[in-house]
């Protein structure tokens, strides 16, 4: 086995988190070397300057794993959910949509609101000036002054075109008399940094070559490279080693070029590999000391899995708002997203009015899941249809549940070996009331544009709920309680002190947002306690406020 | 695309071509499934999403009489195939739409409906759009938040809500 020199901190992943953990700590002068199991993805990669470019969404640059079939992902077994990701430098930024609004105050007190969940360790005082310089690093574009929000730090860019598609959504949303907002968006809407703003080419599902979009691997990567981050790509980890001491002496991992296995030695071991990805490795770790998988003695690793409620509309309008243009995310409304028992159930959700995307997407029914009639109706359909729509989701936040989880398969195997993850999702009947609701609203929605026509989906095939889970949180969430969270609030592991989960799978609660904006927030706080701290790497001990 | 994955007799070949017809026949301005030239690059799209996918379509094809001779018998078989094998035809329908919207004399179809439309995202992209802000800054004061301190317990008193495990 290889064994490199001895690192700081060795991180594993390097998407939103990953890199901003990278950077952050290798501009404060540590040693970093970072991991991913797959590669670059190039700007020609993509599949923007191809004809085909709608075809490719639904093969080698589908979110979904399965789907795309490539060597650096692996296996999710289950027949719940999609599990959307991207394994490579950048993560899953490659392939998201870039939507950037934060949680609210009280997605933090879900424990004090209700007791269906538990309290954050954190509040949003305690994350809101991570958001803001997060915000900063990343070039996120916004209208300041939401009434729905509390006051934050200017945008760093001026809010996104809103477009004819933006204004007839906002129309409707008056109408109603419903809050709305211009979406915020990890989109710069001006040149910054080199890259380029945003043309409005109206391909964001497939990821950003101009670099507007915040992919990791051409806005942080480069300047954590220069910082002198050791970013080790195909490099896919098997397991976190320990020592006598009980702490984490560094990771195992596969060289996927030449197939030798490493021995990456460090005094910090950050995990940043997505709500399976991270679990699955702390499962993969067990030893005789950790029978159950690291840090997993209470047997919490890989439970409380969220994905959000997710529901749908497409709906088609009069007035061609050509929604084949422009950034994903038009119009944001948080109308609903605080807890109204009188509906029936706890939590809420918000309104994501995303833009529909392309002829081909419109034909096979994309967005509302009702595909284009064929035979001679087909034209007739497309010419009413066609740039005539926009989609609207109702994200809620799913109630944890400890039977929700990932596993490790117990027949499916990665390329290299390592046991596949394993998917239980099923919303409860809090989640189910929510859903149904929602989707009362979107026909209210559908009704005040004076739509003439609309797809609402539930996102149930033969009676599963199978939603596209571009979001995977909760795995490994963090917590004041040893017996009932993985890591404290500083995303320390309670038994491996020295071993740090920070990613979407650190949440609590899934909020009524997109999470990257909060992970981005989350791992530059990480990163700046591991850096106070960077005197004492090798001693640091878990306590739920060892730095407060 | 290389056709050599595509082992189809002529016979066969038409018979799948009909079908693409069929799902996708010519009107409103908009040309036939197999006059924009896509049959190659869908037979070859077939081939890799499933090999048996083509012949499982002839076979849904064949009435017991060979087959249909004209477009009606042609909707008969999409139909019998869309009843009786859904999974199969909408990923032949999925396959079908997603080449005919590609091609280029598909997208000077779109355009003469006066939509601004290129057949590729970029490098050209669609620039000309800004945020305008006495226009499309919202005017209304609505939208609220609950401060961390004031966040209230609720009532959850009848709200049942089932197994919470």
């Amino acid at each position: 086995m290889n064994k490199p020199d001895h690192a700081d901190v060795v991180v594993v992943g390097a998407g939103a988190s990953g890199v901003i953990n990278s950077l952050v700590l290798a501009e404060a002068g540590l040693k970093v070397v970072c991991l991913d199991q797959g590669g670059w993805t190039q700007p020609a990669q993509h599949p923007h300057f191809s004809q085909d470019f709608q075809y490719q969404r639904h093969n080698r640059w589908s979110p979904e794993p399965a789907l795309r079939r490539g060597a650096d992902d692996y296996p999710v077994e289950g027949s719940q959910s999609h599990a959307y990701m991207w394994n490579g430098v950048g993560g899953s930024t490659n392939i998201f949509a870039a939507l950037w609004p934060r949680f609210r105050p009280s997605d933090f007190r879900k424990g004090t609101e209700h007791g269906l969940a538990p309290d954050w360790p954190i509040t949003y005082e305690d994350l809101a000036p991570f958001y803001d310089a997060a915000d900063r690093m990343i070039g996120v574009s916004g209208l300041a002054g939401d009434p729905g929000m509390p006051p934050a730090a200017p945008y760093p860019c001026g809010p996104l075109p809103l477009r004819e598609s933006g204004r007839a959504i906002a129309r409707g949303f008056d109408k109603l008399g419903w809050h709305w907002w211009p979406m915020p968006a990890g989109v710069i809407s001006e040149s910054r940094d080199g890259r380029a703003a945003c043309n409005g080419c109206g391909n964001c599902a497939s990821g950003c070559p101009r670099g507007s979009m915040a992919k990791m691997s051409t806005t942080l990567w480069p300047r954590a490279l220069s910082a002198g981050v050791d970013l080790r790509p195909k490099s896919r980890v098997e397991r976190i080693e320990t020592g006598p001491d009980g702490r984490a002496s560094g990771v195992v991992y596969i060289d996927r070029t030449t197939g030798d296995r490493v021995l990456q030695t460090a005094d910090i071991v950050i995990i940043a590999g997505n709500g399976v990805g991270s679990p699955r490795l702390l499962l993969l770790s067990e030893s005789a000391r950790h029978p159950n998988g690291l840090s997993n003695s209470n047997d919490v690793v890989g439970r409380y899995l969220l994905h959000h409620t997710l529901v749908a509309a497409e709906i088609w309008v009069d007035d061609k708002i050509d929604t084949h243009m422009g950034n994903s995310g038009a119009v944001i409304s948080s109308q609903f997203a605080e807890t109204d028992v009188a509906r029936g159930f706890v939590n809420g959700f918000n309104f994501n009015v995303v833009r529909t995307g392309p002829a081909g997407a419109a034909a096979i029914g994309s967005f509302g899941r009702r595909p284009a009639p064929w035979g001679e109706a087909h034209h007739g359909w497309f010419t009413r249809h066609f740039s005539h729509s926009f989609g609207a989701y109702a994200i809620g936040d799913d109630l944890p549940r400890a039977s929700n989880r990932i596993t490790l398969s117990a027949t499916e195997r990665d390329q290299d070996g390592l046991a596949a993850a394993k998917l239980h999702y099923t919303p409860c009947a809090n989640d189910i009331r929510m859903m149904h609701y929602g989707m009362e609203r979107l026909r209210d929605l559908a009704r005040a544009v004076n739509a003439f026509d609309v797809a609402v989906t539930d996102y149930y095939e033969n009676g599963v709920y199978r939603t596209p889970a571009w979001h995977l949180l909760g795995t490994c969430r963090m917590g004041d309680n040893p017996a009932t969270s993985v890591t404290n609030k500083y995303h320390q592991c309670w038994e491996v002190p020295n071993v740090y989960v920070c990613d979407a799978s650190s949440f609590v609660t899934g909020g009524v947002v997109n999470p990257t904006s909060t992970v981005t927030a989350l791992a530059l706080r990480c990163a700046t306690n591991i850096v106070k701290n960077s005197h004492n790497l090798g001693r640091l001990m878990t306590t739920a406020n060892h730095c407060d | 695309m290389m056709s050599q994955n595509v082992s189809l007799t002529r016979d066969e070949r038409r018979a799948l071509e009909a079908l693409m017809d069929t799902l996708l026949p010519g009107g409103n301005g908009f040309p036939a499934a197999t006059a924009t030239g896509m049959s190659e690059l869908l037979l070859v799209r077939l081939a890799a999403l499933d090999p048996a996918m083509p012949a499982q379509l002839l076979a849904m094809a064949d009435t017991g009489h060979g087959q249909p001779a004209d477009e009606a018998g042609w909707r008969e078989v999409a139909y019998r195939i869309e009843v009786i094998s859904p999974r199969l035809f909408d990923a032949f329908r999925k396959e079908v739409f997603l080449a005919y919207y590609q091609q280029p004399a598909v997208i000077a179809a779109i355009r003469t409906l006066g939509i601004d439309y290129n057949d590729k995202p970029l490098p050209e992209g669609y620039p000309d759009a800004h945020f305008v802000p006495e226009l499309d800054t919202p005017s209304h004061r609505r939208g609220k938040w609950i401060p961390t301190n004031e966040v209230q317990r609720v009532d959850l008193n009848g709200l049942d809500l089932g197994d919470m495990t």
